[in-house]
């Protein structure tokens, strides 16, 4: 390549571009050996909000309990209801296992499975609490489901479908982020980043609050747009099935339905609401239904469509302990 | 186009390939530059190419009409390519900042008060370009440069894609030549592009890209109160310095690769002692723009102590208004000149403060300065002043440090050895081997926080 522009070797050039080249393919094979072989720690991807709460719910569900209350669902369940403050009320001991990612009826059922063969003896009850969203939704995120999965099976996880995430997988980013960046401190975004500062500290706070997590963020006017119609979407049958499976004999399931925000449903919402929790507990065998929660309240109570604001939490909680000493009085009757 | 984004290596590697393929017509080549700068360009928005192509035909003519026309034209001349290149700039930058200024004046004074809002995007890199092809006519006015009757070399000095939308601003008397003469490509300058690219590649992905996080966890808070401002600070602090040495050091490195040389635009600005010794290291291109173009014209230091400091103030005023229409640029540029003018005036050449002292009180004072220059209104500038004195403790302090302390690391690494070895590029001395074990780290680094997007650098702003 001697030029009178081109003053260099053609060696020297691929040297010089190939050699960095080179040796970054050699981190990528020592990343996938040290996996391969176990060298490396397992995966434990906390580098955003929804795969904290997912690693910290796992973990949670994984871990020795005596909880006698056991709260799953979706991310209302995990935003809307005290689990510190209902086990004072009910002076039973409560453990909240929502999660905040679009997971689906399976995988709360693995949850509920998880836990239940971390601990001896069953909880006395289940209570399955979703957001109406929840319930007319057709499908979950497959990324998410995805990086639920993958974690509880011990497996790295990277997003399958896009070009980037090939690259990706096959420098072993994937591998480096969960096993490695994911243990470390990272800082969250927006109002979360505010509220919870890192990834290690959310994931401590819901450790010292029975897995709650209080939504930091406040209603939007883009948040009260959308269909105003709710339905049971038939996709849940399979999912309800295997979650009314998975709780064990002596366990109580009390299936509710969260709030909306009073401005977004129509005006009869109220039978509406009755309706659509008379048939989403009809999917759950053996269940019974939490008719007394609130099907709408005030909008400046709201964080989100589906999360109160933290100043709301306590009162949506006292109506849940009320429910619940009821079923548990009509279960002592 | 991001220099961080897959889209730019793409559009690079078919531009290296080309320019291969031109090789022997210098001509051939200058005119794939200009097609190519003006297709990076146009890649963000297409319609701002009329004023870039504006811009540089203005100066290249009034450049000619200086060497031909009469003598005593050459001040309407000058003034010609003065009015069009800063009223462009003015509009687009500064019409609404000061309608709104000026509007709200009137109203604090009781007067009712509606100018019109012109809410015209800004071009991306006017700041840069205009004061590039300025500087060009300055030069032929003042007869330091001949002017070129080379359109293209000229299209292409202006429009240079590495550097046209955030620097460094770089002088006629230094690149223009390079587009009238054979550029050689030597290994050495081959291995050059190679480390500036993947060094400042580094600095903003992996550096300021995740400090931008930590100073955003703070700044976008309101009720943020206690040292976390201050840890926040200088975490803003070093990431504008790697965002923007790391965009300088990947133009320098892709123009190193076409055997061009760029002018070096930060030489380890936070080890400065003093605040001149800070600006002589810091956006180097840009405070001799100043100094040259402003400074020295006003008049200088060869003047009263008075006239001095007013020659400070104001240059170091209208540089802070450089970077962006809004009060906190004028207080950054206020208190830089400031600064310059009184520790200046009270510390001599042969000062006997310690280095230590110096460069303690320096940074001190530099990092209040970015302060000033990220916070987001003028109340945030009082709040956080004030605030930073409460003996307030956010429960993720530690990880805070933990955070600011990892990916400050290896730029402490890296500039020390810069620094101990007085080389920028002390990597190019040491055994193939060890060298591309050091390229390939770092490549394998960018490509592990990068995103195949890229993400905006600070400067493009301004």
């Amino acid at each position: 390549m001697h030029s009178h522009e081109y003053r260099f070797r053609l060696v020297e050039g691929m040297q010089a571009v190939g050699g960095p080249v080179a040796v970054a393919l050699l981190w990528a094979a020592v990343v996938w050996l040290g996996a391969a072989a176990g060298v490396w720690p397992s995966p434990r991807p906390m580098l955003d909000v929804d795969r904290t709460v997912l690693i910290r719910q796992a973990d949670a569900s994984g871990e020795s309990s005596s909880a006698e209350v056991l709260l799953i669902g979706d991310s209302s369940c995990l935003m809307n209801v005290d689990a510190t403050y209902l086990t004072a009320r009910l002076g039973a001991e409560t453990l909240n296992l929502g999660t905040l990612s679009y997971l689906d009826l399976d995988s709360f059922a693995s949850l509920l499975n998880r836990h239940l063969k971390s601990r001896s003896g069953a909880p006395k009850t289940v209570v399955l609490l979703v957001h109406p969203d929840f319930v007319r939704r057709y499908t979950s995120a497959r990324a998410h489901v995805e990086a639920w999965e993958h974690y509880l099976a011990g497996r790295d996880h990277w997003f399958d479908g896009t070009s980037e995430w090939g690259v990706r997988r096959w420098l072993g980013l994937h591998i480096v982020e969960g096993r490695f960046l994911g243990r470390l401190p990272v800082p969250l975004e927006g109002k979360f980043g505010s509220r919870y500062g890192f990834t290690t500290n959310l994931y401590r706070y819901q450790a010292d609050h029975r897995g709650s997590l209080p939504d930091p963020r406040t209603l939007k006017e883009a948040d009260l747009a959308g269909d105003r119609n709710y339905w049971v979407a038939p996709v849940h049958r399979r999912g309800a099935a295997a979650f009314a499976a998975a709780v064990p004999e002596g366990s109580r399931l009390l299936t509710g339905l969260t709030p909306l925000p009073e401005s977004f449903p129509p005006d009869d919402f109220a039978a509406a609401y009755h309706r659509l929790l008379l048939e989403w507990s009809a999917l759950f065998e053996g269940s019974s239904a939490l008719f007394g929660l609130p099907p709408t309240l005030a909008d400046e109570r709201f964080a989100t469509r589906a999360h109160l604001r933290p100043e709301a939490i306590e009162d949506y909680t006292e109506a849940l302990n009320r429910e619940l000493v009821a079923a548990f009085s009509d279960q002592d009757g | 186009m991001y220099f961080n984004s897959a889209v730019f290596f793409w559009f690079l590697g078919a531009f290296l390939l080309l320019h291969f393929l031109l090789r022997g017509s210098l001509a051939g080549r200058n005119w794939l530059i200009v097609g190519a700068s003006y297709f990076f360009y146009g890649w963000w928005d297409w319609r701002f190419l009329s004023l870039l192509l504006l811009s540089s035909l203005v100066d290249f003519f009034v450049g000619q009409a200086l060497a031909a026309g009469k003598p005593e034209n050459r001040r309407r001349w000058l003034g010609l390519s003065l009015g069009v290149n800063l009223g462009v700039l003015g509009f687009f930058k500064y019409f609404d900042f000061f309608s709104e200024s000026v509007a709200g004046g009137l109203e604090a004074l009781g007067f009712e008060a509606s100018l019109p809002l012109l809410g015209v995007v800004l071009p991306v890199g006017i700041s840069f370009y205009t004061f590039q092809s300025l500087g060009y006519t300055i030069d032929v006015y003042r007869g330091r440069l001949r002017p070129t009757r080379d359109l293209g070399a000229f299209l292409a000095y202006i429009s240079f894609f590495p550097q046209l939308v955030a620097g460094p601003i770089e002088r006629a008397t230094n690149l223009l030549p390079q587009f009238t003469s054979t550029r050689p490509i030597t290994k050495d300058r081959l291995e050059a592009g190679v480390w500036l690219i993947l060094w400042g590649l580094f600095k903003k992905v992996v550096i300021a890209d995740n400090l931008a996080y930590l100073v955003d966890l703070v700044y976008g808070d309101g009720a943020a109160a206690g040292p976390i401002i201050l840890l926040a600070t200088v975490a803003f602090g070093f990431q504008i310095y790697c965002d923007f040495s790391g965009y300088s050091d990947i133009a320098r490195g892709v123009a190193s690769l076409l055997g061009v040389r760029l002018m070096i635009n930060f030489n380890l600005p936070y080890f400065a002692t003093s605040p001149s010794d800070f600006w002589r290291r810091w956006h180097i291109s840009l405070s001799t723009w100043f100094r040259d173009y402003l400074y020295i014209p006003l008049g200088g230091n060869r003047c009263s102590a008075a006239r001095y400091r007013f020659n400070l103030l104001l240059t170091m005023l209208l540089a802070g208004l450089w970077h962006g229409a809004g009060w906190n640029f004028l207080l950054w540029g206020l208190w830089h000149g400031a600064l310059l003018g009184v520790i200046r005036a009270r510390t001599p050449e042969d000062s006997r403060w310690s280095k230590g002292w110096g460069w303690a009180s320096t940074m001190a004072l530099v990092f209040y300065g970015w302060l000033l220059f990220r916070a987001q209104s003028l109340e945030q500038i009082v709040q956080f002043t004030w605030n930073v004195w409460e003996p307030a403790v956010p429960v993720w302090l530690g990880s805070y440090l933990v955070s600011l302390g990892l990916f400050l690391l290896p730029l402490a690494v890296i500039e020390i050895w810069q620094k101990l070895a007085a080389d920028a590029m002390p990597a190019l001395q040491l055994r193939p081997g060890y060298r591309w074990a050091i390229h390939g780290t770092m490549l394998y680094a960018i490509l592990l926080f990068g995103e195949t997007r890229g993400t905006a650098f600070i400067y493009f702003q301004f």
